[in-house]
């Protein structure tokens, strides 16, 4: 805890450096504009995420010379460098070890977001800012941001206020940037839902309306290299949803359907949620956990999370048909995991040990 | 880890998911939060919720479905902690799931299941049993075609000079070497599948172009055939799908039985010329002793040679025997053409090959003074006399080589050959006929260049030209399937989003991109319609200058459709 501390306030103090010491940062910006940076280098940030690793596939399928930011840890995402990515170790919490990853690069995406163990703030607002400003003192010359749709209508939810208010920080910064917002993923609900219908264990759902315009984020990563072909898309804020919206119940009925099992649905009132989140907020061990949850607010509200997407596909020129759906998706998961079962030939698998 | 234990057996009681109220639950994951080992409990956890349990006799623990009815086990306090652990993190990650649509936590697995981005048009269906040997793995095409291949979970091998350069992936295997070494091309090809050959010449002098482009070509293919046959003949089980090993049509012994036939003898000749004042100065520069007459024998080589004169207008000699068919299965059946190793004089001969019903089907071939192999595609043999255009070479039950006196026009030009006792003088050595096995799939990949589309032709540019070719020709010769991709100038930017341009004939005046020419070369590996192909490649150009009159075929690449099939379909193989 001690350490966490000391490193938080070590990067406010570096994030407060920033602002003053123009003559480096000059300095900086003619050694970028001295040496002409090839268009195929892409940093990506977050480049092991549910997005980011798409991001990274995409972008070397598609030719592109992929740089990483990883963390310094023990395990190294190997998996990058196995697809031909380079990596680099920084943190979006310690800001010295940001410019030097971004040396060479023309274009940063950045798809990165604090972990569920990580504080929100200090990777998501802090990390993040540090990252613009380096991207601008550095010359950056494209900028992709992913955030959440409609994030500035819920600035009680922590992420959403953080996504919000990073936004305008882009696009104060000077720095040419493409924000793209995002409704939710297709990946998340194969965790919540397909496995445990499929595994016949306990689902978890709720009882809201809230719809989601869920998205392969596959598609989002084929969306977001194409803008970086499309001039037009700099200095825009792109909505990325799928083409339909879902609620919790609807897609729990479809696994159903597709696992030919019936789903142990344990619905979880929101107001239980809500009051876990308000315990949680005022305690102080709490208070990263209730951010956690604060999304309740927006289940609370019942809100459909889609975006009519005809300008998207137009700007970036791409066949809106070719986007993958929900149904669609799910379906090729079950089929795939069903033919790897019958492959292992359903052996019992004890993994969870807990001592 | 000592202090979990402790907190768990106090709260070990707690049987239902979620009565306990979300107090309790939220505090094991704010424990795990700031205690030790989170990130590696979730990972695993993950990757647990990731697999197929099934109930079974062999499960491991006790199932928390399981344990509505208690009896005296379940009073364990160990299990009872370890069970009511498992709740807490169940209940809290719901709840932190619950509420967040972005984000997953099963991404490896959702990898490991190639859900990501590969869908399986693009040859990766057989890419886990695919070891794929990349030639010049470097350079512009190879870097991106590596990234590819391994994206899609292919096997990668590359031959690069210097190993310590390269910043390949770590998941390839590096071979150092050079293509003109044999014995390291043989090291490189150990156990590989299929080459792709894009290696290009480091400085623009012709003696590299020529290693490379030529020399280097004709080593790797003959390396992969090599180690190819040595693991078909120790009868691998992987090798036995390899069937670039050739059959034997004539050789040696075999060549005792060829007979010298359709000779005729007879010196004077009707159907000599139109007006009788050139008929009379031939007659004249052609002393009255000479005779056609034509031999065939088995020289110290246990070649066939088959030598004479042909000095009369229009006639001319054959060699040949029945083919020796193998019981129950043509011989010639489900081969693509025939391959021979000759040596002759620079002049033309012709290959025939005749059918049960009588029909004859030729094609023109010409060797120089030094032993050279000649591929005969049965797509370029043509019909004689009035046989049907469409045949089966598996009909095939003659073969013969045919020797026609030289036409006239080459003699009336040269005094001094009419004159020449040796006119019409011929010799022809044949070490071996073989047959070239079909097959469904190209073996070797080879990214060559267009001719056209350079704005300043200069020697050196057409010298390069010429090399390529040159190399292109090897590969034919080898027999094994190939691909020979000419790609327009190569231009460094991303692909995948411009309509592309295949054709034949040295038409093609844009650019392409490298990506492109990867993406190419990757789908050609397991595509039919690829098999002994040669086209060239470009990205289609908004005006296309003096093409109106041709029909090109363009298709948008992208993953998720096979634009290569329906681009080569129609397109001539073994050109």
């Amino acid at each position: 805890m001690g350490q966490y501390l000391f490193r938080v306030l070590g990067s406010q103090r570096y994030a407060g450096g920033v602002k003053h010491s123009r003559g480096r940062h000059q300095c900086l910006r003619a050694v970028a504009q001295g040496t002409q940076v090839p268009k195929t280098s892409i940093l990506v940030v977050g480049g092991t995420g549910t997005l980011g690793r798409q991001i990274v596939r995409r972008a070397l399928d598609e030719g592109y010379e992929v740089r990483c930011i990883v963390r310094p840890r023990q395990n190294p995402a190997d998996f990058l460098r196995d697809w031909g990515a380079s990596t680099v170790q920084a943190d979006l919490g310690d800001p010295t070890s940001l410019p030097a990853a971004l040396v060479g690069i023309h274009t940063v995406i950045d798809c990165a977001t604090a972990r569920p163990e990580e504080p929100t703030t200090k990777v998501d607002w802090v990390g993040k800012k540090a990252l613009i400003q380096c991207a601008q003192a550095m010359g950056i010359q494209r900028y992709l941001f992913f955030s959440i749709h409609n994030c500035e209508q819920h600035k009680t939810v922590p992420l959403m206020r953080i996504k919000a208010c990073t936004e305008e920080f882009l696009q104060q910064s000077g720095v040419p940037y493409t924000i793209f917002r995002l409704c939710g993923f297709m990946q998340a609900i194969i965790g919540n839902y397909a496995v445990p219908i499929l595994e016949e264990r306990q689902v978890w759902g709720t009882t809201d309306q809230t719809r989601t315009a869920y998205m392969d984020s596959q598609d989002v990563a084929k969306l977001a290299l194409a803008s970086l072909r499309v001039e037009g898309t700099v200095g825009k804020r792109i909505p990325l949803a799928g083409p339909q919206a879902w609620t919790v119940s609807e897609v729990i009925k479809e696994c159903e359907k597709l696992a030919g099992a019936n789903a142990k649905v344990t619905e979880v009132p929101v107001w239980l949620l809500k009051a876990a989140h308000g315990f949680l907020r005022f305690n102080q061990w709490g208070r990263d956990a209730a951010d956690r949850l604060a999304f309740v607010d927006i289940l609370a509200s019942n809100e459909t999370f889609s975006a009519d997407m005809a300008e998207t596909y137009k700007l970036l020129g791409l066949d809106p048909s070719s986007t993958t759906t929900l149904q669609a998706y799910l379906q090729e998961y079950y089929s795939s995991i069903l033919k790897k079962l019958k492959q292992v030939g359903a052996s019992s698998k004890q993994t969870d040990f807990y001592v | 880890m000592q202090l979990h234990f402790t907190s768990l057996e106090a709260r070990g009681y707690l049987r239902r998911p979620y009565t306990g109220g979300p107090s309790t639950a939220i505090r094991a994951g704010e424990q795990k939060g700031s205690g030790s080992g989170r990130p590696v409990s979730t990972e695993e956890r993950s990757k647990g919720s990731g697999e197929i349990r099934r109930k079974g006799p062999s499960g491991g623990g006790p199932d928390p479905q399981d344990d509505k009815s208690f009896n005296l086990e379940d009073f364990n306090p160990l299990s009872l902690g370890r069970r009511s652990r498992r709740i807490f993190d169940d209940v809290w990650t719901q709840f932190a799931k619950l509420s967040s649509p972005l984000g997953s936590q099963l991404d490896n697995e959702l990898d490991s299941l190639r859900l990501a981005g590969s869908p399986p048009d693009d040859g990766s269906a057989q890419a886990a049993t695919t070891r794929v040997l990349v030639v010049g793995a470097t350079g512009r095409v190879g870097r991106v075609l590596i990234r590819k291949l391994v994206l899609r979970g292919y096997a990668v091998s590359a031959l690069v000079r210097d190993a310590s350069a390269h910043g390949l992936p770590q998941s390839v295997a590096i071979i150092e070497g050079n293509v003109n070494d044999y014995d390291s091309c043989r090291r490189a090809v150990q156990g590989v599948d299929k080459v792709v050959y894009c290696a290009g010449a480091r400085s623009p002098m012709l003696v590299d172009e020529k290693n490379v482009s030529e020399s280097g070509v004709q080593t790797v293919a003959a390396a992969f055939q090599d180690a190819k046959n040595q693991a078909a003949n120790r009868g691998r089980p992987k090798a036995a799908s390899f069937n670039t090993a050739k059959l034997m049509v004539a050789a040696k012994q075999m060549f005792t039985q060829w007979r010298v036939t359709g000779l005729n003898e007879e010196s004077e000749d009707d159907s000599w010329g139109m007006s009788g004042q050139r008929q009379a100065v031939k007659k004249w520069a052609r002393p009255a002793r000479q005779r056609n007459s034509a031999t065939a024998y088995i020289n110290h080589r246990q070649s066939l040679v088959f030598e004479g004169s042909l000095p009369v207008r229009n006639a001319h000699a054959t060699v040949g025997c029945d083919l020796q068919q193998p019981p129950g299965k043509p011989l010639l059946a489900n081969c693509e053409g025939l391959t021979m190793r000759v040596a002759s004089d620079g002049q033309p001969y012709w290959l025939e090959l005749s059918t049960g019903a009588g029909h004859t089907y030729s094609t023109r071939f010409s060797a120089g003074s030094a032993f050279t192999n000649v591929r005969l595609p049965f797509n370029v043999f043509r019909p004689q006399r009035g046989a049907p255009p469409q045949w089966d070479p598996a009909d095939a039950s003659h073969i013969s080589i045919r020797r026609d006196a030289r036409p006239p026009d080459t003699v009336v030009g040269g005094s001094v050959e009419t004159n020449s006792l040796e006119a019409g003088a011929f010799h022809l050595e044949v070490l071996r006929i073989k047959a070239l096995p079909g097959g469904s799939e190209s073996d070797f990949v080879l990214v060559s260049c267009a001719a056209a589309g350079k704005t300043h032709s200069s020697a050196a540019v057409e010298g390069v030209g010429a090399i390529k070719r040159a190399g292109e020709a090897c590969l034919r010769r080898t027999g094994l399937g190939y691909t020979i991709v000419r790609p327009a100038e190569l231009v460094e930017e991303p692909g995948g989003y411009k309509a592309l341009l295949f054709d034949q004939g040295n038409r093609i005046r844009s650019s392409i991109s490298c990506v492109d020419v990867a993406d190419v070369c990757m789908r050609a590996l397991h595509n039919p319609a690829a098999r002994n192909k040669t086209f060239e490649l470009a990205h289609e150009t908004p005006a296309p200058l003096g093409m109106g009159s041709y029909e090109l075929v363009a298709h948008l690449p992208d993953k998720s459709n096979d634009y290569l099939g329906p681009a080569l379909s129609n397109m001539e193989k073994n050109l």
